[in-house]
């Protein structure tokens, strides 16, 4: 059973000090939901226990069954059995889905080992048929011309597959139709064991209706300033966040500004 | 200079080089002062493998499909000297045509290959070309399509490394109604190789119904590499379909870091990545020494990026 510890995790991203002391554990057979305003600091949370580059880590640590994860790249702590399915999974034209899928699994095997193609291909087809995601979806190009709604079934399909210990789920529920967020939160549950640790971020109680967590946390300003059970999220979708104002003598809920890219030219040279 | 074996191995051959000529197909030839042709009468079932070898200069090399003819044709341009090449195709009355080209030399050169494309009344031409050449090459393709339901479906993978330099002028013009082209060039940039597209497209007024599409996706690995791709759509009527774009980049932080966190290795990453590019012209070519022969050429031209 994989224990992940977060510990009075401070982070910063460009200067901005994002995650302000943080305290988690997450148990393998737990299932943890993250909730928050925008802007509080979840995301955050999820990429930098991944190792994003884009965030730096200023005190505190990450450990994965007692290990430091602060000095192990991003494809080691995959392979030591994290996942974070995305909030807006890349898209990588030209790469498809299955060959990825195959050659992510195929990292976790020793090297002088090989999958086993013909059983590789009937696990993958029958996980992306209880996802119903369609007979072409091993040759569609990685997430391109993918619906919201496929791009994040395409994340449980690869949790599915690569089978991790502490998985990360952020905002999944996002750009779910009714029946999308049914499918993909009876596949979630499925996945549920003792060798699964699960921490989902979300913003509403509809995803919570079909995961039932076993801890809630409430994120406000980059730290954990409540845990609770089920109730809490009852509270939330009935009052917002506001209550906790008084409670907390939170001033402000104000979110970060967040830069965006306006595309691709299309020229471009690096001369 | 001797021509690799993988070259000279193969059924139904027409090779020029240097001053040979050699003939194994059924293809009919001529060769005239400044000019082979080589004319295509009836449908041959198999493959007809054309070798375009050295000491070509001024001369000029036709392939003339007649009606309702259908080949498949692989042109392997091998170069291992400066050169000038001129290829003219022409497709009469409902020719469909299949070519592959793979353009590669032996050492660093200089070459200029013009190529031009008259396509005659519902002729349908499928070209894919797998430019691998080392040193200076310069491109020209002129595409016309000069009569009604004439098409073009043209693929290109040009991977350039060291030091090479690209130059490629694709035009297409729509001569009549009811005609259709669609351009996809596949470009990667290693080091600091630099790659000059000038993509253009006309459809000239009056010509209904017709449809020009152009799609570039260009890969940047090198910190000093470059790509520049200017597509173009010169568009003089109103009933028609046209679009063209151009994505160019380097690999991108938030696409790397996806693909580490399901556990591939920054080498494994970049592998990917550049399949990207090159399986869709792969994925083109029935297996076989071809396929084999471009698979090793990328390889080599990316060896300095992923190991």
């Amino acid at each position: 059973m994989a224990i992940l510890e977060i510990k009075d995790l401070y982070v910063s991203v460009e200067n901005n000090l994002i995650l302000q002391g943080v305290n988690l554990i997450v148990k393998g057979g737990e299932t943890h939901a993250i909730m928050g305003p925008n802007g509080t600091g979840k995301s955050t949370l999820a990429q930098i226990v991944m190792g994003h580059p884009k965030y730096k880590i200023e005190s505190g640590d990450i450990l994965l069954d007692g290990k430091s994860l602060k000095e192990m790249t991003v494809d080691q702590r995959s392979r030591a059995g994290l996942f974070l399915a995305m909030q807006n999974p890349v898209e990588v034209p030209g790469v498809t889905n299955f060959d990825f899928v195959k050659t992510a699994v195929q990292t976790r095997l020793p090297k002088d080992k090989h999958l086993r193609i013909g059983k590789f291909i009937l696990e993958f087809e029958d996980s992306a048929k209880e996802l119903k995601m369609g007979s072409g979806l091993s040759h569609r190009f990685l997430n391109q011309g993918f619906s919201g709604g496929e791009k994040k079934r395409n994340e449980i399909l690869q949790m599915k597959l690569l089978k991790p210990s502490i998985a990360f789920l952020d905002e999944i529920d996002s750009g779910l139709d009714v029946d999308a967020l049914r499918i993909v939160g009876e596949n979630v549950t499925k996945l549920k064991s003792k060798d699964l640790g699960m921490v989902l971020i979300t913003h509403y109680q509809r995803l919570l209706d079909y995961i039932i967590p076993d801890f809630v946390h409430i994120m406000i300003k980059g730290n954990i300033v409540k845990t609770g059970g089920k109730e809490l999220i009852q509270k939330i979708d009935a009052f917002g966040y506001d209550w906790l104002k008084d409670e907390l003598g939170i001033d402000e809920l104000e979110e970060t500004p967040k830069q965006y890219s306006l595309g691709t030219c299309a020229t471009k040279s690096l001369k | 200079m001797k021509l690799p074996l993988y070259i000279l191995d193969k059924p139904n051959l027409i090779l020029l080089h240097e001053q040979d000529f050699i003939n194994q197909s059924k293809v009919k030839a001529k060769i005239q002062k400044n000019q082979t042709l080589l004319t295509f009468s009836k449908t041959l079932d198999e493959e007809i493998n054309l070798v375009v070898g050295d000491e070509l200069k001024d001369k000029s090399i036709k392939l003339h499909f007649l009606d309702n003819v259908h080949q498949t044709i692989v042109i392997m341009i091998h170069l291992s000297k400066k050169n000038s090449i001129t290829l003219d195709f022409v497709l009469e009355k409902n020719s469909q045509v299949d070519v592959l080209y793979l353009i590669t030399n032996t050492r660093n050169n200089k070459a200029f290959l013009k190529r031009t494309f008259t396509l005659y009344d519902s002729s349908k031409l499928y070209v894919k070309t797998g430019l691998l050449y080392n040193g200076t090459f310069n491109l020209t393709d002129s595409i016309y399509l000069k009569e009604n339901e004439s098409l073009l479906d043209y693929e290109m993978l040009n991977l350039g490394s060291g030091k090479d330099h690209f130059t490629v002028k694709q035009q297409v013009i729509h001569q009549h109604e009811r005609t259709s082209s669609k351009i996809t060039n596949l470009l990667v940039s290693s080091d600091e190789a630099t790659l000059d597209y000038d993509v253009s497209g006309t459809i000239n007024k009056g010509m209904k119904n017709s449809v020009c599409k152009q799609q570039n996706r260009g890969l940047i690995l090198g910190e000093f590499g470059s790509i520049k791709v200017e597509p173009k759509l010169n568009i003089d009527e109103y009933d028609v379909q046209a679009s063209h774009g151009a994505a160019i980049g380097q690999i991108n932080e938030d696409e790397m870091f996806y693909l580490l966190s399901r556990g591939l290795s920054e080498n494994e990453a970049k592998k990917l990545i550049i399949s990207g590019y090159t399986s869709p012209f792969l994925s083109l070519l029935k297996e076989g020494i071809h396929k084999q022969t471009v698979s090793k050429r990328i390889s080599k031209k990316i060896k300095g990026v992923v190991t």
